[in-house]
């Protein structure tokens, strides 16, 4: 089945009071008593401390408490794969993130005053600002195991022999920048000491437990002592759920005995935050006469900059999707992710895949000129069946969506082809569409803990509670919980209470990460509504003495089957009075499904999408406009439709602002851009007035899995297709992102496009 | 007098001549400020503040626009939203169109034209300098006028700015051969700051020469500045192919921006000069009337 996304859905629940302004996010909370906290960050991207003096500092007035390193009763570290990020610096500094010292004081002013009063020597060291240049022999080595922080591949066949074979190659090499996140709410919250000895933690993340677990360690507290309250959160996009001023709170809210809030400022999220894992891709790829895909050849260099966090796993990512949804017999794929002391990358929608489709869809669009096949064809000819293995040869849910999303497509761009072109577009602009294919893994990979579930429970006071450990960070999961409860049990929202974000409330069910959240909520539900219903139907038959095949939940409380009301013959709350012992409660624990191969990292749940893009070249400045941006996508079955809308279209603008102008641009370990000013995201008249998605909701024959999220698959294929566009303009290859209106003019002018600049 | 802070004073004067004695009262330590959405940056930037503070919101009198014959009076204390209003509704569009890309629409609900001319990096001044614009200050001994071209060449000044005048005859004279054009180049479409601009005003005569041109740039770092070489040279003539090609090498001569992080010297002059290139050429292939 074939649906526009179009019309009006549900409310979300969380609309009236986000589009009010009226939401308390985390970072708008206040406590009685509370001080404000700031994190005191590196002036070098690499140094040796030699001294640190808090003397002046504490002698402030107004300041509660300074700390460093030496405050810090547990591990020093934190990392969701290796903890080798220092909470506070001790020795060395390795990115001008790096924390040193954080205060805790009455204001916000006194807090900035203090931290100008801490005197920190350092001995500044060289610094290493290119993965190529770190992995050289002579490179600083910046942790103990050397610069390179994880190295994988993935072999298939014989590479070099089926080269001879090919009738054409393409070998290129793609750059790709480093993207913020570029959240609304920047990183912080509060943390408040609670009588225990424990704290609870306000602070927005993608996964409670996670930072519980990783507190614990640091504070050297028992996780049970530690209340994580996590939702909601003004965006994340992957960016907030490693550690960031988490820790730093948490001591001064402990060593003072009162709450501490901090909330960085942007400069601040900007200079010590995440970002997206800047690339450089080198493919070279061959296809035989018939323009079928014979050998493919990949080197992935990644900038993870100076720590850890989720780099292992984001390059694991970025080889297993290098060969995409085509089926290649030849397949060499190298990934090596670095470390420099630039700014820590980690994870990001789209998780490594954004980058790699990039360079793939862009060789398959030079195969395809080369062989003189259209972008579509050579893409048909190539693109993977329904019952075809996963790109690392792993067995995977068998689904047609690569060949559904491409037909789609293909429709679109008739549809732009017929339309009448506007009349008198100057000579100076340029028109042209390009489109991209991808596949996209959801869940966390074949041998990575990625438990989940879920929990029922009937209260006393008739509402049936719905409680998963998921974050609301403008997702919109809350939606997704209401409609598929809704749907599944046949209450009203209005009958039901969500709780999701607070580990003293919630199981565990994993992260709200990796496209998995609304595939999990539909996998627990499914596994709880029966039983869930039969105990409550149990109960009403009890009471009433009617037999609980001629009873059903539905809107308000329970129905007869069989008679035609307009009402419900007992209310959840009148029902409830009768509930004397414990609630009603059902829960389950179940992994997201892997596939049976040992393909470590591998996916076995994947989604698929075609973009289409269509833009404007100016030859007088090379500025690129992109006037449509369409997606198709097969993920299952849509769960709430303006969500998917939502998360497609705004994937689409987060990639056009990585296409067309966002580098969190760095220069020896110094980030040129500081604040939004010159750190650039789209703004509404840069987002094209026509955008259309379209969901193929059929599953496989047989599917038992549900709706596949979206979360992310709406950023990944977007680039390649405005480059192809603009190719299709004007006849310039893209190999670097954001494109340079620079390199356009340069290309403007070889190709004497302007009658004043012919060439010369 | 209100007391902010310990070392911070705001004076809030109701009138110009109370501002300008004022400020010449406290000299180098006080600021004029009056909606404060340049200073706001700088001082955000520099991480200090001015000690003595003048708060121009107050004086009504420098407010608004006034069409006389012949020319545009602009108070300097005008948002330009405002400005830009009252501008559509008069039918003149290009000051209106330029207004547009400047800031967003809440910051251009407070920001005035004199703060945009006196930050001295405003992209309102190379229009302003296209449309032979006049600026006037408060003086010891009165109102002193004088062409803003003449004012960009000076050094600091210290002065309350009050009128901002456009000769009317300029926006419209002769309206069929005329034509006026302002190109922002920056890194998106809109609330960005300029990389370079360029604007200018050409009017040709019946057999299509060129008789009156201004062309002028400014915006990044630049200071604004009339592209005298290039006027020149087009001046009293035809445009054909060569002369465009003449046209767009002057200006890469003439125009010298520095680099930035974000763009080079080469890209803006080229940038600069293409779009001053179209706009010549769809001026002269428009029809001769
Ligand atoms: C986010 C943001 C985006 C911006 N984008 C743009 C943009 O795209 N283009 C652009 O041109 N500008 C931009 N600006 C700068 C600024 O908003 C405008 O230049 C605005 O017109 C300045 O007016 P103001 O009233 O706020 O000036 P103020 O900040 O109050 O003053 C600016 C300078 O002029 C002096 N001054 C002000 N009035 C007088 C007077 N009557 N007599 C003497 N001296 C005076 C002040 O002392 C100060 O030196 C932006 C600012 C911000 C914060």
């Amino acid at each position: 089945m074939l649906a526009a996304i179009e019309g009006k859905g549900r409310i979300r629940p969380d609309g009236l009071s986000k589009v009010t302004g009226s939401l308390k996010y985390l970072t708008d909370l206040s406590f009685e008593g509370m001080l404000y906290g700031k994190v005191l960050r590196s002036e070098h991207p690499h140094a040796r401390i030699t001294s640190i003096h808090t003397e002046k500092a504490q002698q402030l007035k107004g300041v509660a408490a300074v700390i460093t390193h030496e405050d810090i009763p547990g591990l020093n570290g934190f990392g969701l794969i290796f903890p080798d990020q220092p909470v506070l610096c001790d020795t060395i500094v390795r990115y001008t993130g790096d924390a040193i010292a954080a205060v805790a004081a009455e204001t916000e002013e006194i807090a900035e005053q203090a931290l100008s009063l801490i005197e920190v020597g350092y001995e500044p060291l060289a610094v290493v600002d290119d993965p190529e240049k770190a992995l050289l022999p002579h490179s600083p080595k910046l942790h103990p195991d050397g610069n390179l922080l994880h190295q994988t591949s993935y072999i298939q066949g014989d590479i070099e022999h089926a080269f001879h074979c090919c009738c054409f190659l393409v070998e290129e090499t793609y750059e790709l920048p480093r993207q913020m996140h570029a959240y609304m709410e920047t990183e912080g919250g509060v943390v408040v000491p609670e009588e225990n000895g424990g704290i609870t933690v306000f602070m927005g993340t993608q996964h409670g437990y996670k930072d519980r677990f990783q507190l614990s360690r640091i504070l050297d507290i028992p996780e049970e002592r530690i209340r994580v309250i996590s939702s909601p959160m003004g965006g994340s996009f992957g960016g907030k759920d490693e550690l960031n001023v988490q820790p730093h709170a948490s001591l001064l809210a402990l060593k003072t005995g009162r709450p501490v809030k901090i909330h960085q400022t942007r400069e601040e999220s900007l200079r010590a935050g995440l970002k997206r894992h800047p690339m450089k891709i080198t493919m070279k790829t061959g296809i035989d006469e018939q323009g079928l895909l014979l050998a493919h050849q990949v080197r992935i260099l990644a900038d993870t900059g100076a720590y850890s966090s989720l780099g292992p796993a984001v390059l694991d990512f970025a080889v297993e999707h290098a060969a995409g949804p085509y089926l290649i017999p030849h397949v060499k794929t190298e990934g090596f992710s670095v470390f420099t002391n630039n700014g820590v990358s980690g994870e990001f929608r789209g998780f490594g895949g954004n980058q790699v489709t990039f360079a793939l869809e862009s060789q398959m669009d030079r195969l395809a000129e080369l062989i003189d096949l259209s972008p579509l064809e050579i893409r048909k000819r190539n693109v993977r069946r329904a019952e075809d293995r996963g790109p690392m040869g792993q067995r995977i849910a068998p689904a047609n969506g690569a060949a559904d999303v491409l037909e789609s497509i293909d429709r679109h761009k008739d549809e732009i082809e017929k339309a009448a072109q506007p009349a008198d577009s100057a000579t100076w602009i340029k028109r042209g569409t390009g489109m991209a294919l991808t596949m996209h893994g959801g869940g966390l990979g074949y041998g990575r803990l990625d438990g989940s579930g879920g929990r029922l429970e009937f209260s006393r006071e008739g509402k049936i509670e719905v409680y998963f450990g998921f974050e609301e960070c403008g997702q919109g999961l809350l939606s997704v919980i209401e409609t598929i409860v809704t749907d599944e049990l046949q209450c009203a929202p209005s009958d039901m209470v969500i709780v999701i974000g607070d580990t003293a409330r919630v199981p565990h069910t994993g992260s709200s990460t990796a496209s998995r959240a609304t595939s999990m909520v539909w996998n627990a539900l499914q596994r709880m509504k029966g039983e869930f219903s039969s105990l409550i139907l149990q109960l009403a038959s009890d009471v009433s003495g009617i037999s609980v095949h001629e009873l059903k939940l539905g809107e308000g409380g329970i129905w007869k089957t069989y008679a035609d009301e307009t009402l419900p013959f007992i209310h959840y709350r009148d029902l409830a009075e009768n509930v004397f012992s414990d609630p009603i409660t059902v829960s389950t624990i179940f992994d997201f499904p892997t596939t049976p191969d040992p393909v470590p990292g591998g996916h076995f749940l994947y989604a698929f999408a075609a973009v289409l893009a269509e833009v404007e070249v100016n030859l007088l400045t090379g500025k690129i406009t992109v006037t449509r941006l369409d997606q198709a996508v097969a993920a299952g079955p849509v769960i709430s439709r303006l969500g998917y809308l939502g998360q497609i279209e705004g994937g689409g603008v987060m990639a056009l602002g990585y296409t067309l102008m966002e580098d969190a641009a760095m220069e020896e370990g110094l980030y040129i851009p500081r604040n939004f000013d010159s750190y650039l995201i789209p703004t509404i008249k840069d987002v094209p007035l026509e955008m259309n998605v379209e969901a193929i909701e059929d599953l496989y024959d047989g599917d038992i899995y549900g709706p596949r999220g979206v979360g992310e698959i709406g950023t990944v294929a977007a680039a390649p297709a405005i480059t192809k566009a603009i190719h299709s303009a004007m006849g310039h290859w893209i190999t670097k992102l954001p494109v340079s209106p620079e390199e356009i003019l340069s290309a403007v002018n070889e190709r004497g496009l302007l009658s004043w600049k012919r060439n010369k | 007098m209100d007391m902010k802070e310990d070392s911070q004073v705001l004076f809030i004067p109701q009138t110009p001549d109370e501002a300008a004695a004022m400020k010449q009262r406290l000299g180098q330590d006080a600021c004029f400020v009056a909606a404060g959405t340049f200073l706001q940056l700088q001082w955000n930037e520099r991480k200090s503040h001015p000690r003595f503070i003048i708060s121009l919101e107050q004086i009504k009198e420098l407010q608004g626009l006034q069409l006389y014959d012949g020319y545009l009076e602009i108070g300097s204390l005008t948002h330009l939203a405002e400005m830009k209003k009252t501008l559509s509704s008069e039918g003149d569009s290009i000051l209106a169109e330029a207004i547009t890309q400047i800031a967003s629409p809440a910051i251009r609900n407070q920001a005035t034209i004199g703060g945009n001319i006196m930050s001295k990096k405003g992209d309102l001044i190379p229009l302003l300098l296209a449309l032979d614009a006049e600026i006037a200050f408060l003086t010891d001994s009165g109102t002193f006028r004088q062409s803003l071209l003449s004012w960009i060449k000076q050094k600091e000044e210290s002065l309350l700015l009050t009128h901002v005048y456009i000769p009317h005859i300029s926006i419209s004279r002769l309206e069929e051969v005329s034509h006026t054009f302002f190109r922002k180049i920056g890194r998106r479409e809109s609330f960005i700051p300029s990389l370079a601009t360029i604007c200018g005003s050409f009017s040709r005569d019946i057999e299509g020469r060129i008789i009156h041109m201004r062309l002028a740039v400014g915006g990044g770092d630049h200071p604004a500045e009339r592209l005298f070489n290039t006027e020149k040279h087009v001046i009293g003539r035809k445009i054909n192919e060569d002369l465009l090609e003449q046209v767009y090498q002057s200006i890469i001569e003439e125009f010298t921006p520095e680099k930035n992080p974000f763009a080079s010297a080469e890209y803006l002059q080229m940038a600069a000069a293409n779009l001053a290139a179209a706009e010549l050429q769809s001026f002269c292939l428009e029809k001769t009337i």
